[in-house]
């Protein structure tokens, strides 16, 4: 063993950190290198001054300290977490729950009860009276004179143009009460299936005036919640308007 | 009936400290089996046991009092939170080293600038001046001896100031030390001899140049 080899085995040979074997190859080195030996001692000596120190002797006081610190720790954090709160706050945090679950439970059915869309893209006529079928023969029976006048230029222009079974339905609507719910009315590519049922008169209304005797049309759409009803006079009776006679 | 209980508290807290120095295998070790199923008093007697050498180690590796304080009092609540999932075919004694030596790591990691701390205990006074003209010229060379060394062992990083503290000053076999630290035995000698080095060149610059 050379002298490079032994001084970086010497920092582990003066504590016996290395095998048997390079212990005595060591200790061999040391016996014949008096510079190597030199190098030992002052480790040695080095390894004594670090042995000799010694940590401070804790007096009792302060160890009770720490143990009452560790205890009052342990206490606090095995705790139940609500063991702190009276029971005033328990029933405070169970109707904010409840009030949070019922605000969650409202915007959640308001979420899910969207209205169905039929295939033409129109509010089911189930649930709006904007499609066609969902008029009521009151407002019917308010246009239906105007519609049969046809050359009478009514403020609300209604058209309805059956051209033949399984053709399209063309209707256009405007300035109608019913437009400003919802302004998207005009029905286009409405399909009259060949099933077109003629209904006869409907029953007479036994409180009101006598009105002219009514046919009651019912045209069924491919859309099952689509009906179109027409009444129309059987005998057509000219009205005319104010506007027209002015 | 008080006296019976409390000599055999006594009993086995002397138990616990004979195996935490010899570092045999405590399976059986009823005061570790007691505070494992939650009995308070049995951790009491496990602090107890362990607060001197926990205190020490930690002092050795902070350099001042009050970390070492902070520090065991953190090892020891961190015992009382993994105690219940203690293997107890390994030896407790190393499994606490281990607690403390992670835990030493932190308390300087947060202390940060304050690093110097043997310094710090130098000022308060806990620790013997340097140079004392009142005392003998060998009890002076002794403390001065031992400053220095104890600064050398702040210079040092935490790794190597970690096995120096449980090789050299615990007195703990270097494969025990390795296994408390997770490294092999091969890096914990290299360690050794890097931090052994060290310590004597800053004591040769401090004693063989005449000046601190």
């Amino acid at each position: 063993m050379n002298c490079q080899k032994a001084t970086q085995q010497i920092p582990l040979f003066v504590e016996a950190d290395l095998e048997t074997a390079e212990m005595q190859q060591v200790n061999l080195h040391l016996e014949a290198c008096r510079v190597c030996r030199e190098i030992a001692a002052e480790f040695q000596s080095s390894q004594s001054s670090l042995r000799a120190v010694t940590a401070p002797v804790f007096d009792e006081a302060m160890l009770t300290q720490m143990r009452h610190a560790v205890n009052a720790e342990i206490a606090r954090t095995s705790a139940p977490v609500f063991a702190g709160l009276s029971p005033i706050w328990n029933w405070k945090l169970v109707c904010a729950a409840v009030v949070m679950l019922c605000i969650v439970g409202v915007v959640l059915s308001l979420q899910f009860s969207a209205p169905v869309v039929n295939h033409l893209g129109e509010q089911s006529a189930a649930h709006t009276c904007c499609g066609m079928g969902g008029v009521s023969d009151r407002h019917l029976r308010q246009r239906v004179p105007e519609q049969s006048a046809g050359r009478s230029r009514s403020p609300y222009r209604n058209r309805i143009r059956v051209a033949s079974p399984a053709k399209k339905v063309t209707r256009t609507v405007p300035e109608t009460p019913f437009d400003k719910v919802n302004p998207s009315h005009s029905v286009e590519a409405a399909t009259v299936p060949s099933s077109l049922a003629i209904a006869g008169p409907p029953p007479e209304d036994t409180t009101s005036a006598p009105e002219p005797e009514m046919l009651r049309m019912e045209f069924q759409t491919a859309d099952p919640n689509i009906k179109i009803i027409w009444l129309t006079p059987k005998e057509p009776t000219r009205t005319t308007p104010a506007a027209d006679i002015q | 009936m008080e006296v019976e209980k409390m000599s055999r508290n006594v009993a086995d807290i002397a138990l616990v400290m004979d195996q935490f120095s010899q570092g045999s295998r405590p399976n059986s070790d009823p005061i570790i089996e007691r505070a494992r199923s939650g009995d308070a008093a049995a951790f009491e007697q496990l602090m107890i046991a362990h607060q001197q050498r926990v205190l020490a180690t930690a002092w050795r590796m902070l350099g001042n009092t009050e970390d070492a304080r902070d520090a065991a009092q953190e090892v020891f609540l961190r015992l009382y939170k993994h105690l219940p999932k203690y293997d107890a075919r390994q030896e407790f004694a190393g499994w606490l080293y281990r607690i403390v030596i992670n835990v030493c790591h932190d308390v300087a990691r947060k202390r940060g600038a304050k690093h110097s701390s043997f310094e710090f205990e130098q000022e308060a006074g806990t620790l013997p001046p340097l140079l004392s003209r009142d005392n003998s010229e060998r009890a002076a060379m002794q403390s001065e001896e031992q400053a220095i060394v104890m600064k050398a062992l702040s210079k040092l990083s935490e790794k190597e100031r970690a096995v120096i503290v449980l090789r050299d000053l615990e007195g703990l076999p270097t494969e025990e030390v390795a296994r408390i630290l997770g490294s092999s035995a091969t890096t914990v000698r290299s360690q050794i001899s890097t931090a052994r080095t060290k310590i004597k060149q800053y004591r040769d610059r401090f004693l063989k140049g005449g000046k601190r």
